[in-house]
């Protein structure tokens, strides 16, 4: 009845109810963790104010696609989707490299009827609470400063919870190559480059044409494109490039990750 | 000293192996903020009238400087400590030699001493070749950085023996790390700011270290200024210091 065979056939259909129990896991473990959940909500506001406010006094206007507008609301929409990125990597990467290889919960997790879709889709569930929970206070900000309008309100916070799962998929498939916390610390490499040279802070039409070539199909791109698209109309872009680009991340992202953790931990 | 010799020859063996991960917050994202800063946001900020006249790269290099000083101290001060006592106890078997309380303070401030000038060094040049130094400023420059360095460590080593949990250690770096890091008077002048942050900016050691950076490059300011940024800097990493030994007496003493 129980041999290995049928639960793993059991073990590979998804449910619903058990991803969810997987968010439940998580939720109980943060809530002992309060000061780093808002601290971790704090993090993007004092970019927002400090890159976003601050460097608004002294740089004026900018220009993209031939249109003017404040800095503020050339920069506040690439700061959300930067320090999006920052949280969600830092949530699917490291918390699921901690889980599978330093505390070893994923081995007590699969010791139940769990498979590894219910898994990601979990851990992709909790990673899209902890982006809204972190990018609600900065899109509140970006309303309160008068660079987002009512209407965009819920655009953005549609569009970065795109960017999450996106980021939040291949950030999980990531996780699952990690052998060391040095490796992990490595992402950064990545991560950091993009964070500010993704036409975050300045736009790309000044780097070099190879340059900006590159920058385009960094994955953070197309998530400040579209942020900034859906913001107060700072150019208006085509976004079913970004939106089929986060898309493709997502799937294969997801896939990878399912079949990776489905091996590692039923060998 | 003898003794925290030997905990800084722990840490260059420990290095040996990890140093791939730590050069990336305290050098690499370093290069990165000087260039994006220095010459991306330079670029789009021009000529402004609240930097009285210089390049944005020459008001924003020397405060890159101090803050990466202030880097390394809050990640050598905080972490290696928590692990070395909570989860690798190697802290534990320094404590079991005559190295003792003391002497794990004093070579984690040797340390980060060591990891701030090689940090330094490095930006150094690189904003010198900018043309954000001159290279005879080399010897005060390191000499500030390394102040500013000492300025934070003191107190962080004293927070850190004290927690249980590494949450503590997060919520400081993002609640007073970064927010420093970013709005004590490094990106833009203080005078930019709220009347009360500027206040809040001023106190903060980073702003006393990126000022004297400033000086250094070049930033007219009248010598008394510069006696009370020294003054500031030099307060903080002695009661700091002292603080560190007290509190890792206490904790750990016999």
């Amino acid at each position: 009845m129980d041999d290995a065979a049928t639960l793993a056939a059991l073990n590979r259909r998804f449910r619903l109810r058990r991803a969810w129990l997987i968010v439940r896991r998580n939720v109980l473990v943060f809530r002992t963790a309060r000061l780093a959940l808002l601290s971790g909500m704090i993090e993007p506001l004092v970019y927002l104010l400090t890159l976003g406010v601050l460097l608004d006094r002294m740089v004026g206007t900018v220009t993209v696609s031939g249109q003017t507008v404040d800095y503020l609301s050339y920069v506040a929409p690439g700061l959300l989707a930067a320090t999006t990125m920052t949280v969600v990597v830092n949530e699917s990467v490291s918390n699921l490299f901690y889980k599978l290889r330093i505390s070893r919960a994923y081995d007590a997790v699969l010791a139940a009827p769990v498979s590894g879709v219910d898994i990601v889709v979990g851990e992709l569930g909790w990673t899209l609470m902890r982006t809204a929970l972190c990018a609600a206070p900065f899109i509140a900000a970006m309303a309160g400063l008068g660079v987002a309008s009512r209407a965009s309100v819920p655009l953005l916070l549609l569009g970065t919870l795109i960017e999450a799962i996106a980021f939040g998929a291949v950030g999980l498939a990531v996780a699952t190559y990690l052998r060391t916390w040095q490796q992990r610390d490595l992402v950064q490499v990545v991560v950091l480059p993009m964070f500010y040279l993704c036409g975050t802070l300045f736009p790309v039409q000044g780097y070099p044409e190879a340059v900006r070539a590159l920058v385009t199909i960094t994955p953070l791109y197309p998530c400040v494109e579209l942020l900034r698209s859906w913001s107060v109309g700072v150019a208006q872009v085509d976004v079913s490039f970004s939106l089929a680009y986060l898309g493709l991340m997502t799937v294969v992202g997801g896939a990878v990750a399912v079949h990776r953790i489905e091996t590692l931990l039923r060998r | 000293m003898r003794l925290a010799w030997r905990v800084v020859e722990f840490q260059v063996y420990h290095y040996r192996r990890t140093w791939q991960s730590s050069v990336v917050g305290t050098v690499v994202f370093p290069v990165l903020a000087l260039l994006v800063l220095g010459i991306g946001v330079d670029r789009l900020i021009g000529a402004s009238d609240a930097l009285g006249g210089i390049r944005y790269l020459d008001f924003v290099a020397p405060a890159v400087l101090a803050g990466t000083a202030m880097q390394v101290a809050a990640t050598e001060a905080t972490m290696p400590i928590f692990v070395g006592l909570r989860l690798t106890r190697t802290a534990e078997a320094m404590l079991a030699t005559p190295i003792g309380p003391s002497g794990l303070v004093d070579g984690h401030l040797l340390w980060i001493c060591l990891r701030t000038a090689t940090a330094s060094l490095v930006l150094f040049g690189l904003s010198a070749w900018l043309g954000v130094f001159t290279i005879s400023t080399l010897v005060p420059v390191l000499g500030i950085c390394l102040l500013v360095a000492l300025a934070h460590a003191g107190p962080l080593l004293a927070y850190s023996v004290r927690q249980d949990t590494a949450y503590g250690l997060v919520a400081i770096s993002r609640l007073f790390v970064l927010p420093m890091m970013l709005g004590a008077g490094t990106l833009a002048p203080v005078d930019l700011m709220p009347p009360f942050l500027a206040y809040v900016a001023r106190a903060t050691p980073l702003w006393h270290g990126a000022q004297l950076c400033r000086a250094a490059a070049g930033a007219t300011m009248p010598a008394w200024t510069i006696a009370v940024h020294v003054g500031y800097l030099l307060a903080w990493a002695g009661i700091g210091y002292a603080f560190a030994r007290r509190t890792f007496n206490r904790r750990l003493g016999l």
